[in-house]
C-alpha cells in the first residue's frame, strides 16, 4: 500500500497536485493521504475491497468539510473522496450506488484497479488533468476517390449532397448521371469546384 | 486563433449588440426562448455561412433577419491570432448565399474555411465547401438539436447524428438521398404495374371490339340479297296504307333509317289489329249458330221459376205453424216430469222415515255421556297444572339469583387481572418517570446551548454586516483613489506639455525646470500605485476576515441545526415518556389504587378475598337451583298423561256429534223436515196415500203433452224437405238463366267490336274475313321492305363505329408503349439508385468508424468520468447496422450483451455519451484552427451528480496544463447550473490561471434580450470579487 501510495504521488505530481499534511480527524477518518491543487482537494483511500468504503466515507468526507471550513482559499475548491480498490465484488457495487451518488458534502470517487496499472485507472478521474492524448494523425477520410472509382459522378455526389429526391430521380431518368470515368489527371480533386 | 467579440446586427431577436468573448470561459445563461441558440446561430452562420439544422432546401430568411428591426442581418466576428475578423451579411429578403467579408480578403465562404480556418496540413476532400463545414461543426459546435436527436432518435436517426458529430454528415445526407430515390424508383416502378395491366386490358378489349364488330357487319351484309332503296319502302307503305305524309320524309338520308323503323313498327301495330280481328271474327261464325237456342230456353226457365216460389210460400207459413205447436209441448213436458219426480221422492223418504228417527235417539245419549267423562278428566288437569306453576315459578327465581352472581364475579376476576398487569408494568413506569427527568434536564441544557449559539451567531452577522460595510467603503475609497489616479496623470501630461519653470498653478510651488516639475510628478504618480496597493491589501484583509467569519456562521449553523435536531429528539422522547407515565396513572385512577407497589398489591389480596367469597355463594345457589328444577320435572309427567285422556275423551266427543250431524243430513237429503221426524205412524200412511194420487194424475198429463209433439214435429219435417228441394233447383235454373244472358250479351258486344250488327249472319261474317286477308298481305310485304331497309342503315352505322375504334385501338397501343418504355427506365434508375448505397454505406463506414475507433479510448475514459459509477461496466458498445447504429454498455464480467444494445442507455447515458464523442472529437485534432468549444445547452437529460462530473471534464480541457487548452463557450437555462459553472472556475480565476464570463440574457421584449455581464466582461465585476 506504501508503495502504490507514492506511486499515486508520483503520478498526481506530474498533473499538479500536491501532496499536504494530514490532520488528526483525517487520519483518523482512515485517509491514506490529501493531495490539492488550485482548485479541488482530494482525500485517497487505497484498500482492497468495497468494504473500506462503506466504514469510512463519512468520517473521511467530514474531516475534508472541516478542512475546507478551516482555511479561507480551501473553502472555494471542490473536495473529493477518490478510493482506489483492488477490485470491487458484485454484491458490494450495488451498495456503493448510494455512497457515490450522494453529492451531501463533497463528491464521492470510486475506482477500481482490476489488475490495471494506477496510471491507466486515475485517467478515469474526472477533476484530473492527465497526461495528454496524442492528438490525431490521420485527418478524417477524404472518400470522394473511391466513390468516383465506383462510378458515382462529381454532379451526383454534389446533387446528393444538395437536392431532393424527385429532382435527382427525373435527373437519374433523363440520362444525366452517366458512370463516372476517372481521369488520369493529378489534379482530379478540384473536379468537384461548383 | 480564439474568438474575442461577437457583433450582431438585426439577426434573430438581436437588434444590435455586442459581445466580449475573449475570456477562456464563457458561461451564457438565459431562460427558454431569451436567444442563447440565437447567438450560437451567429457564430455558425459567420463560420460556416449556414445553419445546419436548416437545410437550404426549407431555409427562409424568417429565420435570419430581426422582425423588430428594417436593417440587413450582419454578424461579425473578431479574432485574436492571425486573422482578425470576419463579416457577413446578407438582404433581409433574400435567401441568396450571404457576403463574406474578412481581414484575410477571402471573398466566400470554401475560401474562408480552407483559407483561415482549417490548417494546410488538413487532407479531408479539398474544396469541398460542405465536408469543410462538416468537419467544422464536429470539432466547435455541439447544438441542442444534435444532442436531442442522439438522445431521443432511433438508430436511424442516431446514425445520422453521429454521422454529423464525426465529421460526415455531407457522407451520410449523401447515403441517406441515394436511399431515398432508390426506394422512390422502386414504388413507382409497383405503382407503374397496374396501370400496364390496365393498359393491355384495354387493348385487348378494343381488338376483342372491333373483330366482334367486324363479324356483325358480315353477317348483315351477307343476310341483305339486293339493295332497297328508301322510295320503295315509302311506296310500299303506302300501298298498304299506311299514311306517310311527304313532310315527314327525311331531308338527310342518315334520318332515313329512322323513319324505316317507324313504318316497320306502325306495320306490325296494324298486323297485330288485324289479327285480333280475325280470331274475332271466327268467334262470330262459331257463336251465330246458337244464339236463337239460347233465347227459347231463358224463356222456359222464367215461367218454371214463377211457380216454384209460389209453391215455397205455402210451405213456410205451414212451417211456421207447427213450429209454435212443437215449441209449446217442449215448454209443458220439462215441468210434468219435475212434478212426478218429486212425487216420488217425497214416497221413497216417508218409507225411511222410522230407521233415521231410532238412530238419531241412540246418537244423542252416548254424546251425554261422553261429555260427562271429559269434564271430570278437565278438573283434574287444572288441578295438576296449579302444582307445576307454583314449583317453575321458585325455579326462575333461583335462576335470577344464580344471574345476579355472575357479573359481579366476573367483575370481580377482571380487577384481579388488572392488578396482575398494573404490577408487571410498574417497573417501567418507574423506568419512563426517570428518563423523562432526564430528558427534561436535557431539554434545558440543550435550550441554553441554542441560546448561547444564537447569541454568537447574532454576533458574528453583526460582524459579518460591518465588514461588508467596511469594504463598500473601501471599495468607493479605491474607486475615488483610482479616478484621482487618472485625473493627475492626465494633469501631469498636460502640465509637462506647459511647463515654463513659473508658479504652478495647481499646487503653487515654483520648479527650476521642466526636469524638475517631470521629476516631481514622477513621485507624486509613483505614490498612488502604493496607496492602491495599501487599498488593495486591506481589501484582501477584509475579505478573508469575511470568508473566516462566513466560515464560522457555517459551522455554528451546522452546530445550531445538530442542536435543534438533539432538542427536537429530546422532546420527542419526552412525550413518549409522558405519555407512558400517563398511560399507567390513568390506569391505576380507573382502578382506584395509588400508584405503587405495595398499594397494588394490598388491592390485589383484597380482590383475591372478595373472589371467594362470592364463588362459595355461587355455588350454594347452584345447588339450590337444581333441586327445584327435579322438582319442576316430577310435574310433566302425570300432566301429559291427563292432557292425552282428555285429548282422546274430545276426540271420541267429535265423532258422535259427527254420526248425529250424518243422520240428519241423510234426513234433509230425503225432504224430511222436523215436522215430519216428530209424527207418528197414522199420520205418516196418510201422507203416503195422498202423495200417491197426485203422482198418478201428473204422469197422465205429461203423456199427452208428448203425442201431440210428435206430430207436430212429423208434420213440420215433410214440409222442410219439400222446400228445401224446390230452393235448389231455383237456385240451379237461377245460374242457368245468368249464364245463357251473359253468352246473349257477349255475341252482341263481339258484333258490335266487329263492326256487325246485332243479330249479324255467317255470310256476313265470311265477307269480312276475307277483306281483311288482304289488308295482312300488303302490310306483311311492307313490313319486310322496311326491316330489309333498315339492316343495310345498320351495316352503314356499324362500319363508322369500326372506323372509331380502330382509332381508340391505335391510340391505346401508343399509351401501351410508353409506359413500358417508363416502368423499364424506372427499372433501371432504381437498380442504378441501388448501386450507389453500397459504396456511398461503404464511404460513411469508413470515414466514421475510422474516426470513432482512432477516439475510442478517449470517448470511454470520458464517458466513465462522467458516470457515478464507472466500475459497473467495462465498454462502451457502437455497432453500426443497415438500419442504424446501436448503442449499449458492456457490462463488467458480461462478454457480450444480451438483447438489443440501444436499451441498455438511458438518455442521461446517450447524453453522455455524445458529450463525450464530441469532447474527444474536439479535443484532440490539430486541424481546425479555431480553439474554440461552442456548446449550447448540453446539459438536457442530466442529473446534478452527472453535471458537476460534466463540468470537471469541461474545466480540464480549458485548464489543460498538460495538452492545448481550449477556448470554451457553453450556454444554459438552469440557473444553478450556471451558478455552479461560476464557483467551479472561481479557484482558477482567482489564482489567475483562467479568464471567466458570466453573461446573462433577460427578455427584453421587442428590444431584443437584455444582456448583463454577471462575472468579467467590459463592465462586470471580477470573479475574485464575486466570489468574496
Amino acid at each position: 500500500m506504501e508503495n502504490d501510495l507514492d506511486h499515486l504521488k508520483t503520478i498526481l505530481a506530474t498533473c499538479g497536485w500536491r501532496d499536504v499534511a494530514m490532520t488528526q480527524a483525517e487520519q483518523e477518518a482512515g485517509l491514506n493521504g490529501v493531495f490539492c491543487c488550485e482548485y479541488a482537494i482530494v482525500g485517497v483511500i487505497l484498500a482492497e475491497g468495497a468494504g473500506a468504503v462503506l466504514s469510512s466515507w463519512a468520517p473521511s468526507q467530514a474531516a475534508l468539510a472541516d478542512r475546507r471550513k478551516g482555511s479561507a482559499s480551501d473553502c472555494l475548491k471542490d473536495a473529493y473522496v477518490l478510493f482506489l480498490l483492488d477490485r470491487i465484488g458484485d454484491e458490494q457495487a450495488a451498495r456503493l450506488v448510494d455512497i457515490m451518488s450522494d453529492t451531501h458534502e463533497c463528491r464521492k470517487v470510486c475506482v477500481s484497479l482490476e489488475k490495471r496499472a494506477l496510471e491507466d485507472a486515475v485517467r478515469d478521474l474526472p477533476f484530473l488533468c492527465g497526461e495528454p492524448l496524442a492528438e490525431e494523425m490521420e485527418s478524417p477520410a477524404d472518400t470522394t476517390p473511391e466513390l468516383r472509382a465506383a462510378g458515382l459522378s462529381p454532379k451526383l455526389l454534389k446533387d446528393l449532397a444538395g437536392r431532393s429526391a424527385d429532382a435527382i430521380l427525373q435527373n437519374l431518368m433523363s440520362g444525366q448521371y452517366q458512370p463516372h470515368q476517372p481521369r488520369k489527371d493529378r489534379h482530379a480533386d478540384q473536379e468537384t469546384d461548383p | 486563433m480564439r474568438i474575442k467579440k461577437l457583433i450582431l446586427e438585426s439577426f434573430r431577436c438581436f437588434q444590435a449588440q455586442e459581445f466580449d468573448l475573449s475570456a477562456d470561459v464563457t458561461a451564457i445563461y438565459g431562460r427558454n426562448g431569451v436567444g442563447k441558440t440565437a447567438l450560437f446561430d451567429a457564430l455558425e452562420w459567420a463560420l460556416l455561412g449556414e445553419l445546419g439544422r436548416y437545410s437550404p432546401e426549407t431555409e427562409t430568411p424568417d429565420y435570419i433577419a430581426c422582425v423588430f428591426s428594417s436593417s440587413d442581418p450582419r454578424v461579425r466576428i473578431e479574432f485574436s491570432g492571425t486573422s482578425n475578423w470576419v463579416e457577413v451579411s446578407r438582404h433581409r429578403d433574400s435567401t441568396s448565399r450571404p457576403n463574406l467579408s474578412c481581414s484575410d480578403g477571402h471573398r466566400n465562404h470554401r475560401d474562408f474555411l480552407y483559407g483561415s480556418m482549417l490548417d494546410a496540413s488538413y487532407s479531408g476532400p479539398r474544396r469541398d465547401v460542405d465536408m469543410a463545414r462538416d468537419f467544422l461543426r464536429s470539432t466547435a459546435l455541439l447544438s441542442q438539436d444534435t444532442l436531442r436527436e442522439f438522445v431521443e432518435g432511433n438508430p436511424e436517426r442516431r446514425a445520422r447524428v453521429l454521422a454529423s458529430i464525426a465529421g460526415s454528415a455531407t457522407l451520410q445526407k449523401r447515403l441517406e438521398r441515394a436511399r431515398e430515390v432508390y426506394e422512390k424508383a422502386e414504388r413507382m416502378h409497383r405503382a407503374e404495374g397496374p396501370r400496364l395491366r390496365e393498359a393491355e386490358e384495354a387493348v385487348d378489349q378494343l381488338k376483342m371490339k372491333v373483330a366482334e364488330r367486324e363479324s356483325r357487319i358480315g353477317e348483315i351484309r351477307r343476310e341483305l340479297d339486293a339493295r332497297v332503296s328508301f322510295q320503295e319502302v315509302v311506296q310500299v307503305a303506302r300501298e298498304a296504307g299506311i299514311d306517310v305524309p311527304e313532310a315527314a320524309l327525311p331531308s338527310l338520308p342518315e334520318d332515313s333509317g329512322v323513319v324505316a323503323a317507324t313504318i316497320r313498327g306502325l306495320c306490325e301495330e296494324r298486323l297485330l289489329a288485324l289479327e285480333a280481328s280475325r280470331s274475332i271474327l271466327a268467334r262470330l261464325g262459331a257463336m251465330s249458330q246458337q244464339q236463337s237456342g239460347r233465347v227459347q230456353r231463358r224463356h222456359e226457365l222464367a215461367e218454371m221459376a214463377e211457380q216454384a216460389k209460389a209453391r215455397l210460400r205455402t210451405l213456410l207459413e205451414t212451417e211456421n205453424r207447427t213450429a209454435g205447436l212443437i215449441t209449446e209441448a217442449d215448454h209443458q213436458i220439462p215441468s210434468l216430469a219435475a212434478q212426478t219426480m218429486a212425487l216420488s221422492s217425497s214416497l221413497a223418504a216417508m218409507a225411511e222415515l222410522p230407521r233415521i228417527r231410532d238412530t238419531r235417539a241412540s246418537s244423542l245419549r252416548a254424546l251425554q255421556e261422553a261429555d260427562a267423562k271429559r269434564k271430570e278428566t278437565e278438573a283434574r288437569l287444572q288441578e295438576t297444572k296449579a302444582q307445576a306453576a307454583s314449583a317453575l315459578s321458585a325455579l326462575q327465581q333461583s335462576r335470577f339469583d344464580l344471574a345476579a352472581f355472575r357479573p359481579a364475579l366476573d367483575e370481580l376476576s377482571r380487577r384481579h387481572a388488572l392488578l396482575q398487569e398494573a404490577l408487571a408494568v410498574f417497573t417501567s413506569y418507574e423506568s419512563a418517570r426517570n428518563r423523562l427527568n432526564e430528558t427534561l434536564a436535557r431539554i434545558e441544557r440543550l435550550g441554553g446551548e441554542r441560546a448561547r449559539l444564537k447569541t454568537e451567531i447574532g454576533r458574528l452577522q453583526e460582524r459579518q454586516s460591518a465588514i461588508e460595510s467596511r469594504l463598500r467603503t473601501l471599495d468607493q475609497g479605491l474607486a475615488t483613489r483610482r479616478a484621482a489616479a487618472e485625473e493627475i496623470t492626465s494633469l501631469a501630461v498636460r502640465l509637462g506639455q506647459c511647463v515654463s519653470g513659473q508658479t504652478c498653478p495647481l499646487c503653487g510651488q515654483k520648479y527650476a525646470s521642466e526636469r524638475a516639475l517631470r521629476s516631481a510628478i514622477q513621485r507624486q504618480l509613483e505614490s498612488i500605485p502604493a496607496e492602491l496597493a495599501d487599498s488593495s491589501r486591506q481589501l484582501q484583509g477584509l475579505a478573508s476576515e469575511l470568508g473566516e467569519v462566513s466560515a464560522s456562521l457555517g459551522s455554528l449553523g451546522d452546530s445550531l441545526r445538530q442542536v435543534d435536531e438533539a432538542l427536537a429528539e429530546a422532546e420527542r422522547k419526552q412525550q413518549e415518556a409522558s405519555d407512558a407515565a400517563r398511560k399507567f396513572e390513568e390506569t391505576a385512577n380507573a382502578l382506584g389504587v395509588v400508584p405503587s407497589a405495595e398499594a397494588i398489591r394490598e388491592a390485589m389480596r383484597e380482590a383475591e378475598g372478595l373472589l371467594a367469597d362470592k364463588r362459595a355463594a355461587f355455588e350454594r345457589t347452584e345447588h339450590h337451583n337444581e333441586q327445584l328444577e327435579r322438582q319442576a320435572a316430577s310435574h310433566s309427567e302425570p300432566i301429559s298423561s291427563l292432557e292425552r285422556d282428555l285429548a282422546n275423551q274430545l276426540g271420541e266427543a267429535e265423532r258422535l256429534r259427527s254420526e248425529l250431524g250424518k243422520g240428519e243430513q241423510e234426513a234433509l237429503g230425503l225432504g224430511l223436515s222436523e215436522a215430519d221426524l216428530g209424527k207418528t205412524e197414522a199420520e205418516a200412511l196418510e201422507c203416503v196415500r195422498a202423495l200417491r194420487a197426485t203422482l198418478r194424475d201428473a204422469e197422465d198429463a205429461k203423456r199427452l203433452q208428448e203425442t201431440s209433439r210428435a206430430n207436430a214435429q212429423a208434420e213440420w219435417n215433410g214440409c222442410r224437405a219439400e222446400r228445401v228441394r224446390l230452393e235448389a233447383s231455383m237456385k240451379e235454373w237461377e245460374g242457368t238463366l245468368a249464364s245463357l244472358s251473359t253468352e246473349i250479351e257477349e255475341f252482341h258486344s263481339v258484333c258490335q267490336k266487329a263492326g256487325l250488327d246485332q243479330a249479324a249472319s255467317a255470310e256476313s261474317i265470311a265477307e269480312t274475313r276475307n277483306r281483311l286477308e288482304g289488308d295482312g298481305m300488303r302490310l306483311t310485304r311492307a313490313q319486310r321492305t322496311a326491316e330489309a331497309y333498315e339492316r343495310s342503315c345498320r351495316a352503314a352505322a356499324l362500319e363508322n363505329e369500326q372506323d372509331v375504334t380502330q382509332r381508340q385501338l391505335k391510340a391505346a397501343q401508343e399509351n401501351l408503349a410508353t409506359l413500358q418504355k417508363r416502368i423499364a427506365d424506372l427499372k433501371t434508375a432504381a437498380e442504378t439508385a441501388k448501386g450507389w448505397i453500397e459504396p456511398l454505406a461503404a464511404s460513411v463506414s469508413r470515414a466514421v468508424d475510422k474516426r470513432m475507433e482512432a477516439h475510442r479510448t478517449e470517448i470511454v475514459r470520458l464517458f466513465k468520468a462522467m458516470i457515478p459509477c464507472p466500475y459497473l461496466f467495462e465498454d462502451i458498445l457502437i455497432e453500426r447496422e443497415p438500419s442504424g447504429v446501436h448503442l449499449g454498455l458492456r457490462y463488467k464480467g458480461k462478454e457480450s450483451p444480451s438483447g438489443e444494445p440501444r436499451f441498455f442507455l438511458s438518455s442521461a447515458q446517450a447524453n453522455v455519451l455524445a458529450l463525450s464523442v464530441f469532447l474527444s472529437l474536439a479535443g484532440h485534432q490539430k486541424w481546425c484552427r479555431l480553439e474554440t468549444l461552442m456548446l449550447d445547452d448540453p446539459v438536457q437529460h442530466l442529473d446534478d451528480l452527472d453535471a458537476v462530473a460534466f463540468l470537471d471534464c469541461l474545466r480540464g480541457m480549458a485548464y489543460s496544463r498538460c495538452g492545448a487548452a481550449k477556448q470554451i463557450l457553453v450556454s444554459t437555462c438552469d440557473k444553478n447550473l450556471y451558478l455552479l459553472l461560476i464557483r467551479k472556475f472561481m479557484p482558477l480565476t482567482a489564482a489567475g490561471q483562467i479568464t471567466f464570463t458570466g453573461i446573462s440574457l433577460l427578455d427584453g421584449g421587442t428590444r431584443g434580450p437584455q444582456v448583463n455581464y454577471d462575472v468579467g466582461g467590459p463592465d462586470g465585476i471580477s470573479l475574485a470579487a464575486k466570489a468574496i
